[in-house]
């Protein structure tokens, strides 16, 4: 199959919309799905660059950790994202934080294409 | 921790972990407040909290004295402070020890009972008495040995905790402690009380995901509070001694005083084998870090049964493994280890009955997972769906054919379905 | 369950959703009427807002303002719920759409309650056996609700075969359960 160009590869790595996740924790978890596959390596940088560092280096699983304790885990076969927000965060603020993360995430894929297709 | 990874010790065909000779196991944060909680509710908070925290000395005692002289820690200070650094590591919180020769204080931060207490309850129930009786244990144990006091010599009573709305826990440690540390149960007690691992059904995949699992976990690091969160739990390193001797000392006193609700109290501490399984197999298996080890759950009975027995190996509980398993039908489920009957066996000899309650009631939480969740919709693993699982008829029978605190071979648990 | 009277109560008025009529003190569902469709739970509806209704009463009555004709009324971004008592065993509720003015509400509540007071039965509402009501206590607020009843006979001694029927539960047993539940429960007394 012939891959799309820069900007429907862009297109490709686009985030599915934010919806709450298994887990016990009361609005901890929330998933998401990355569409398409970007590589771990850039979208670790990316991340990074938002104030989270990668916790898990494990070849299948990226754990990125931010500074307040939150979590973005990433599947790199399936693309599944879960988003944890951390305990101490009241739980009428957890939607919202976790929008937050999903939009930091967001914005980290859209540097990684705007990266790709300008070379 | 360093010292704590040094004190990592195995009986790896046996599906066993120790820290130094301690055993340890993994539980969640669930399954230790139904077990408290049980224990809480048959002798009174008063008492309870005496017998939970007794059991903790006794069993932290003797982690700490191997954790201080592998570190070669000398002074009271040093071992203090390692004493201090090896409760995060536990995924146990923070307690500052600020103790002395005859006693002293202690004052805990994110302790797990009292912590993870308020977060699944505060916002339902009022609490008015301390939870944090493993913390009290420990400080009292960490006391003696950074002192060199004569063990079991001091007590530690908990006056303020988090559970009860106070803004920490604080601890009092104090002379007159009655912790016995005569017997010990350690590797050595598993290795004369356990059988020859068993081959189940399914052993080359049961074996595999356990191994990946084991990995996966030891590399678990507690976060800055010394709380160790996995698979949408809170998690313990937690010594299995205590949970033993906690367990069994409750349900002796039950049979001895009030033997009309024996039944009634090995059901409960049955009940934390359906928590545990609901919540941490549960977990595991919808989490992403099981995704990417193993792939998504799937809806096949078997697979699950053999993903749950793989997960109860993987998080120390033993060698357990697949007799027989028919969907729809029976679980035959096995463990030539545990770390229930070596304990059991070592302190109080033979048992007239059964009396692995947690080994055979997670077996009936296995096939309720495996028959009656939809793990394609990856599902909330949250009170609701728990409550529509296990508040009545399982619709499983349970029988525990045999037990090693019989002195059978092995620990055999036979699941039916319920003829309608 | 939707009885004759709630319905024809209810017919015609625009923009209602719900009537519920809550047998008080217990707190529990005597009768319901549901528009078509509707997927809401009314027993734990009833539940919820006869609980909400007494808390209000006995606030008022603490401040020394509360009269039996008094109406409650709750905002939602999507509803008005009216709450008034039409004797001294019942609440009703009415559950509105916002399309309906406020005013117009509680016109058309106020009609359908005097339509609803004539059809409800005339005899009192049996009270309950305490030890019943007890149990339905834990059940609806403690938590781990599936093991409730084990704690319970664990902490009294009290046998589960008879926790299973709270109605023929003596007097002393009653007594004790209702202390071990306001306990579970972290409260002083419990307010049944
Ligand atoms: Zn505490």
């Amino acid at each position: 199959m012939s891959r799309p160009g820069g900007a429907e590869r862009a297109e490709a790595f686009r985030l599915t919309p934010l919806v709450p996740d298994t887990g016990c924790g009361r609005s901890r978890h929330w998933a998401c799905h990355i569409e398409g596959r970007p590589d771990v390596a850039t979208l670790a940088g990316c991340l990074e660059a938002n104030g989270l560092h990668r916790r898990c280096d494990h070849p299948a699983l990226g754990v990125f950790r931010h500074s307040r304790g939150h979590e973005i885990a990433w599947v790199t076969a399936t693309g599944r994202i879960q988003i944890r927000v951390d305990i101490e965060v009241p739980r009428s603020e957890r939607p919202a934080t976790a929008a937050r993360l999903y939009r930091s995430l967001a914005g980290a894929l859209a540097s990684k294409q705007s990266a790709r297709s300008n070379t | 921790m360093k010292q704590m990874r040094s004190l990592l010790a195995a009986l790896p065909d046996d599906d066993l972990t120790f820290l130094g000779s301690s055993p340890y196991v993994y539980h969640c944060h669930h399954f230790n407040l139904f077990h408290d909680q049980t224990v809480d509710d048959a002798l009174g908070n008063e008492q309870a909290f005496a017998v939970k925290s007794r059991a903790a000395h006794e069993a932290s005692w003797h982690l700490l004295a191997d954790l201080v002289k592998s570190a070669d820690a000398v002074t009271p200070a040093e071992r203090l402070e390692i004493a201090a650094a090896a409760l995060p590591w536990m995924g146990h919180g923070r307690l500052a020890l600020l103790t002395e020769k005859h006693g002293g204080t202690a004052r805990g931060e994110y302790l797990h009972y009292g912590f993870s207490w308020q977060e699944k309850y505060g916002s339902r129930v009022r609490r008015r008495h301390p939870a944090d009786a493993f913390a009290a244990g420990w400080a009292a144990a960490a006391t003696e040995v950074a002192y060199d006091l004569p063990p079991g010599s001091l007590r530690c009573r908990e006056h303020a905790c988090f559970a009860c709305r106070e803004a920490a826990c604080t601890f009092e440690v104090e002379g007159g402690g009655d912790a016995n540390l005569d017997t010990y149960v350690g590797k050595e007690t598993f290795e004369r009380f356990i059988s020859p691992a068993t081959v189940g059904q399914n052993e080359d995949t049961v074996r595999k995901i356990a191994a990946g699992l084991k990995d996966f976990v030891a590399g678990i690091e507690s976060d800055e509070r010394g709380l160790v969160q996995g698979f949408g739990v809170y998690v313990t390193r937690h010594l299995a001694n205590y949970y033993d001797q906690t367990a069994y000392d409750t349900i002796h006193m039950i049979e001895r005083e009030k033997p009309r609700v024996t039944e009634v109290i090995e059901e409960l501490f049955g009940e934390s084998g359906h928590v545990c399984v609901f919540y941490t197999c549960g977990g595991i298996l919808a989490s992403p870090e099981w995704e990417a080890l193993v792939g998504p759950p799937e809806n096949d009975p078997e697979s699950i049964v053999v993903s749950c027995t793989a997960i109860a190996r993987g998080l120390g509980f033993g060698h357990w493994s697949i007799a027989e398993m028919v969907p729809g039908e029976r679980l035959v489920l096995q463990a030539s280890s545990n770390y229930e009957a070596p304990f059991y066996r070592e302190r109080y000899g033979k048992s007239e009955k059964p009396r692995c309650y947690f080994f055979a009631n997670a077996a009936r939480a296995f096939m309720q997972l495996a028959h009656k969740v939809d793990w394609q919709e990856r599902p909330q693993l949250d009170d609701a769906l728990y409550q529509s699982l296990f508040k009545s008829n399982l619709g499983w029978d349970l029988e525990m054919t045999r037990c090693q605190t019989r002195g059978d071979e092995v620990n055999e648990v036979v699941v039916t379905r319920r003829k309608a | 369950m939707s009885t004759d009277y709630l319905a024809d109560a209810a017919k015609g008025v625009p923009s209602l959703h719900a009537v519920l009529v809550t047998a008080m003190p217990d707190c529990l569902l005597f009768d319901s009427w549901l528009e078509e469709g509707s997927s809401w739970q009314a027993e734990e509806i009833a539940t919820y807002l006869g609980d909400l209704f007494r808390a209000n009463r006995e606030g008022l009555k603490a401040l020394s303002s509360w009269s039996a004709d008094m109406l409650v009324t709750i905002e939602s971004p999507e509803h008005y719920i009216l709450l008034k008592e039409v004797s001294n065993d019942f609440v009703c509720a009415c559950v509105f759409g916002r399309k309906t003015a406020l005013g117009m509400a509680r016109l058309y509540m106020q009609r359908m309650l005097e339509r609803i007071a004539e059809s409800l039965p005339v005899f009192k509402v049996e009270e309950r056996p305490r030890g019943v009501r007890v149990v339905d206590f834990l059940d609806r607020y403690a938590p781990d609700p599936h093991a409730v009843l084990l704690r319970v006979s664990l902490r009294t001694g009290v046998p589960m075969a008879a926790l299973e029927k709270p109605e023929s539960l003596s007097d002393e047993h009653v007594a004790e359960i209702e202390k071990t539940a306001a306990s579970i429960l972290g409260l002083e007394t419990l307010n049944i």
